[in-house]
């Protein structure tokens, strides 16, 4: 065995110590969020800078968070764009990256086609006048789930996983009278349990966190899904809503902590699921490494 | 055409589907690039597009007269720039030194926590961004530490692309180290071993064992980088900027929607922006992989 | 492969295709509902009305009402269904309203509805300030979004029609040069429609007298007392918010001591256009070395309302432009909750040299380019003019300026005063804020106002003052302002896609100079961009405009 030299370790604890300082920077935002959320309101916004540990204790922020109308409509537009945005990005999805990984005249030129749209889009614009004015889908869920049916990238990852299964495997299910449905159904999939739960996870964030196309086409309050009334409250600023009836003096107060409360409410079931299912959305990249 | 009436039916079950998968690819991807000829019309939508009539090359000769030319291409190539600079080798970095920890625990901790914001979606995240450097926010504070004065930062337009740039390094560092790290764990450990016989020490192993490993997946992705110079995502940017920050934030696809959609409602003038930077990147794209593939012989077609 | 693994992952399975098709069948569903609905617009309107409101009584008519909703009501109520007001006009009316209300404000408002006009999605009625609509009114007629309201106005609406006749100055606002009327009035007309002045500068007067100041009528004066605050409070003294951008078009500031319009104003009878006179130099030089020294909020072009109204309200600045109502009225209670003595007054417009008399008044014409327009989408055009014109009955213009009798007023010497409910409310509101729940008094919507609610609502002595004194030099307005004009369609785009290019170069031209990242002598570049950019045709419409609004 080689012993390690001093010039060694010297580098180990250097590395250790800047490990260690991208975990602060990366994590004190979301304590910061955390404790301001349960401050006192008015301590808060006299104080300036780099927070220990909550001023105070104060759960008002949450109670009015909570008790927000929008908040819970958010959520629950949020929720039915991301089950039936999923599922409708799974079925596309598995279908076609499947069907893409048998072999049939026009597969690559289908192929070619799709990853033509990688590098060259029709942009903004048009894209907006299809879905708005003659798909006329304007302030309906149809735009936020449809239009986002398939992503390429992920498309290309499950057709990699599915390439990955034993050709062996599949001839014998034909033999044994299976069609192509059946052997997606009953064989491909079953193996493919991983990569449909990075596919899940992939497009579920995705439709979580998406907000740009609601902006662009929903007008009904009622529809906004939760990033929209999130970007209300955090980057316009406007808290109105949970203010009802304040006089002017409490506003400002309790604007602030209402701002990091609502926050943690929007970020916690991704905080949450995320130490879980870390290890999931690694595995994506990988599979789509491999290939690229 | 014989031929593909046979494979149609032997594959019936394939076409059907892959069916639904190209109808998609048809209606949204290539429709739009379709209807991108509005950039050559005067497009209304009364008219529709085949309606409405031509008008050469108007549209672009509008946006290249326009004083906001040069301030979006500059805009959008300097963000670019100092995304390649500062936001391309950080992830390189993390990943050499995340392989150089020993202690598997105390790499997967570094892990999780690095890939985290990641998940974090843009609007919180540029929430997060515009209370901290408020005036009273905590960027300021520390300003205020070192001798500088408190201002709200993203109120002037001489911060916006740092701040961009940087919190876009924060949200973006541990979750692109990802794929460098796989690329590092395809090298063989042997190297590494007999290096050490040699008497290599662990920068010497890091320059001419770890490094040499990345270069293709390097190559990949600075292709794709140099493809996508004239694409700045403008997601974040319209969350960000004002109009104090314009002159220093608004990049081609901001500028695009805002003329297009936000403000007003000139359809053909900002197909014409779009269509130009579309072909731009595609132009690059095609640029960098021919030199890359020369050079290296790395590419991605 | 473990054969429990294999049925566990059949269920899932099973589980996503179940909802794939619930998916499907979803939005098949949603399909032809939209399909519908874009092939005959109206449909969308009603429908979403139906949805939205289920308890409509049998037999009224259901229409959807779009309208940004004012500050003091968004701070109290979702929705104007839930005012009282509105709930009793539609008893009197049998109609049943669903609101629309966009969210934010500003240009977030003015781009929900681009969206929604060029989606061709309407509701029934649009009550919005048209000077935010590119194009105005005409251009929306001539888009067939909204329809002519001059024969309905003639069969349904009788108290419209008779404030029209009888004075005919107001006619001329409300009609278009050809005679139309497109939209349905917001007016401030007769016995009781003199008040026109709303707004002003406000300072802190408890620090005037303190430092032993003079309140300012002069910039020279301005600058000294705002000086003097700076040094010895420590503060940035006069604040604004970007929605008022100095030296914009939109910007309620010290322009007008120099002479100018915020934008295009009267010159005799010839129409100028400020940034282009030689005295908007003059005018940016001062701002730039007000805000350089320390005079102006350094945040000025990022706050937003509630941050301004903070600042005010916690003596983090001195001095900004305020409304009689809204801002002294939230202001200074606020205020004089953490310090008692605390005392806001009203400033008279400032000028250049003593005893000059201001003409830059913020005063409104008897109409102000507010009320409500009826989409080609409404089906019940009839109906809706008759719910309109209601607001103007005797009865209704009560019922909108003072809500319900023996709930929110009371009738002495036959004269409304209103009850505690609004005046002292129990829930501790402002009283902007309780009038805002229960009526519509203090914004602008469709019908006409009162004076008289005005002298309830300025409740302090400060703000009675100040009504007073910003109405001093009122008169001189007409003088220098343009009235409502009107465009025609093909001037309306075209003034249109010059303006809209043109105010945004404004917007950051001038806040680069008064900011300092930009020398005073851009301008005069700029000044050539404008021209550049038809600056010289923009003003040769509104000129035109403009004459033909004096043959009317």
């Amino acid at each position: 065995m080689i012993k390690r030299t001093v010039s060694d370790r010297l580098f180990d604890w250097t590395n250790a110590a800047l490990m260690l300082l991208l975990i602060v920077v990366t994590l004190y935002p979301f304590y910061h969020v955390i404790m301001a959320s349960l401050s006192d309101s008015n301590r808060l916004i006299a104080h300036q800078g780099l927070l220990a540990g909550p001023l105070g204790f104060n759960l008002e922020a949450y109670e009015r968070v909570l008790a927000n109308p929008n908040i819970f409509s958010g959520y629950r537009n949020t929720l039915f764009i991301l089950v039936f945005g999923t599922a409708l990005n799974l079925l596309l999805t598995a279908m076609g990256a499947y069907g893409l990984s048998r072999k049939f005249m026009l597969r690559k030129p289908i192929m070619i086609g799709i990853i033509f749209t990688m590098y060259f889009t029709g942009g903004l614009i048009p894209t907006y006048l299809l879905v708005n004015n003659w798909l006329g889908w304007g302030n309906s869920m149809l735009a936020l789930i449809v239009p986002a049916a398939i992503s390429t990238w992920n498309l290309i990852i499950m057709r990699t996983s599915f390439e990955a299964i034993p050709e062996s495997l599949i001839e014998s299910a034909k033999i044994d009278g299976s069609g192509e449905f059946g052997i997606l159904l009953r064989i491909v999939l079953p193996l493919s349990m991983p990569v449909i739960a990075v596919m899940i996870l992939y497009y579920g964030v995705g439709h979580w966190n998406s907000w740009f196309n609601a902006m662009l086409f929903i007008r009904d309050r009622e529809l906004f899904p939760l990033q929209l009334i999130l970007r209300e409250i955090l980057v316009q600023n406007d808290t109105s809503a949970m203010q009802l009836g304040d006089a002017m003096g409490d506003q400002q107060g309790i604007r602030e902590s209402i701002k990091y409360a609502t926050i943690m409410v929007a970020t916690l079931p991704i905080l949450f699921v995320y130490p879980f299912l870390q290890r999931f959305f690694v595995k994506g990249v990988m599979i789509g490494a491999v290939k690229e | 055409m014989q031929k593909l009436m046979q494979d149609l039916s032997r594959n019936k079950a394939i076409y059907l589907m892959v069916l639904p998968m190209v109808l998609y690819y048809v209606i949204f991807k290539y429709f739009p690039m379709y209807g991108s000829i509005i950039a050559f019309k005067d497009f209304s939508v009364s008219k529709g597009i085949l309606g409405s009539p031509w008008t050469g090359l108007e549209n672009f000769q509008a946006f290249f007269d326009s004083i906001y030319f040069w301030r979006v291409i500059r805009n959008t190539l300097l963000i670019s720039v100092y995304q390649l600079v500062f936001g391309f080798p950080a992830p390189i970095i993390l990943a050499i030194l995340l392989n150089e920890i020993r202690k598997k625990t105390f790499k997967s901790i570094v892990q999780t926590v690095s890939y985290l914001p990641h998940f974090i979606s843009l609007v919180v995240i540029c929430g997060l961004i515009l209370d901290f450097t408020s005036r009273d926010g905590i960027v300021s504070t520390i300003i205020e530490w070192l001798g500088g004065e408190r201002s709200t930062l993203l109120g002037s337009a001489d911060n916006f692309r740092s701040i961009f740039v940087t919190s876009g390094i924060w949200q973006e560092l541990g979750w692109s180290s990802i794929i460098f790290l796989a690329a590092l764990s395809g090298i063989n450990p042997e190297l590494y071993e007999a290096a050490r016989v040699d008497g290599a020490g662990r920068f010497r192993q890091m320059w001419s064992i770890t490094l040499p490993g990345l270069v293709p997946i390097i190559m990949i992705l600075l292709i794709l980088r140099i493809g996508g110079m004239m694409d700045i995502g403008f997601e974040k940017i319209i969350l960000l900027y004002n109009p104090n920050t314009y002159e220093t934030a608004d990049v081609i696809s901001s500028f695009v929607y805002r003329k297009g959609i936000a403000e007003g409602q000139d359809y053909s003038f900002t197909s014409a922006v779009g269509l130009f930077q579309a072909v731009i990147n595609f132009v690059l794209l095609i640029g960098a992989n021919w030199f890359s593939r020369r050079v290296s012989g790395n590419r991605l077609w | 492969m473990g054969k429990q693994f294999r049925n566990k992952s059949i269920l899932l399975l099973a589980i996503i295709m179940v909802f794939s098709v619930m998916a499907a069948a979803c939005s098949g569903n949603e399909g032809s509902n939209k399909g519908n609905n874009a092939s005959d617009a109206n449909a969308s309107g009603t429908n979403a009305a139906a949805n939205k409101e289920s308890e409509a009584p049998a037999g009224a008519t259901e229409l959807s009402l779009w309208t940004p909703l004012n500050p003091n009501a968004s701070a109290i109520v979702k929705s104007l269904s839930d005012v009282l007001m509105v709930q009793e006009w539609e008893k009197k009316t049998n109609v049943k309203f669903s609101f629309e209300h966009p969210t934010g404000a500003g240009a977030d408002v003015v781009q929900q509805f681009g969206v929604m006009v060029a989606s061709n999605d309407l509701p029934d009625i649009i009550v919005w300030g048209t000077n935010n609509i590119q194009g105005g009114p005409s251009k929306l007629f001539q888009d067939g979004t909204i329809i002519k309201l001059n024969e309905l106005i003639d069969e349904h609406a009788p108290n419209l029609k008779k404030i029209l006749d009888e004075n005919p100055d107001v006619a001329r606002q409300v009609k278009a040069d050809n005679g139309d009327i497109y939209v349905f009035p917001h007016l401030r007309v007769g016995e009781y429609g003199k008040y026109k002045t709303f707004a002003g500068q406000v300072i802190r007067q408890d620090w005037l007298d303190e430092l032993g100041l003079q309140q300012p009528e002069t910039i020279d004066e301005w600058e000294n007392v705002l000086r003097t605050i700076k040094e010895k409070k420590g503060i940035a003294p006069y604040t604004s918010e970007k929605g008022t951008l100095l030296g914009t078009k939109s910007s309620y500031d010290f322009m007008g001591a120099y002479g100018l319009g915020k934008e295009f104003y009267l010159n005799g009878s010839s129409v100028v256009y400020s940034p282009l006179q030689p005295e908007f130099k003059t005018y940016l030089a001062k701002m730039q070395q007000w805000y350089k020294e320390g005079l102006i909020d350094p945040d000025y072009a990022t706050n937003d309302g509630k941050a301004k109204d903070a600042k005010m309200s916690s003596g983090k600045a001195a001095a900004s432009f305020g409304y009689i109502g809204g801002s002294i009225g939230t202001w200074l209670p606020a205020l004089q909750q953490s310090e008692p003595n605390a005392m806001l007054s009203a400033v008279q417009y400032p000028v250049l040299n003593k005893g000059d008399e201001p003409r830059f008044t913020e005063t409104s014409w008897a109409y102000a380019n507010q009320g409500a327009m009826l989409t080609s989408a409404n089906e019940n055009p009839a109906e809706t003019i008759k719910a309109l014109d209601y607001l103007l009955s005797e009865e209704g213009h009560m019922l909108k300026n003072f809500g319900v009798e023996g709930t929110t007023y009371t009738l002495a010497d036959n004269q409304p005063v209103y009850t505690d409910l609004i005046l002292k409310n129990p829930d501790g509101l402002p009283i902007g804020q309780a009038m805002a729940k229960y009526f519509i008094a203090n914004y602008a919507f469709v019908g006409t106002d009162d004076d008289r609610y005005n002298e309830q609502y300025y409740a302090l002595d400060t703000q009675k003052e100040a009504a007073k004194k910003y109405a001093e030099f009122a008169d001189n307005a007409a003088t220098v302002l343009i009235p409502p004009v009107s465009l025609t369609p093909e001037e309306a785009d075209e003034f249109g896609k010059i303006m809209t290019d043109i105010n945004t170069y404004r917007d950051e031209i001038v806040t680069q100079i008064i900011m300092g990242s930009a020398s005073v002598d851009d301008i005069d570049g700029a000044v050539e961009q404008f021209k550049k950019m038809g600056i010289e045709r923009a003003i040769e419409i509104q000129q035109a405009a403009y004459d033909r609004f004096n043959k009317r």
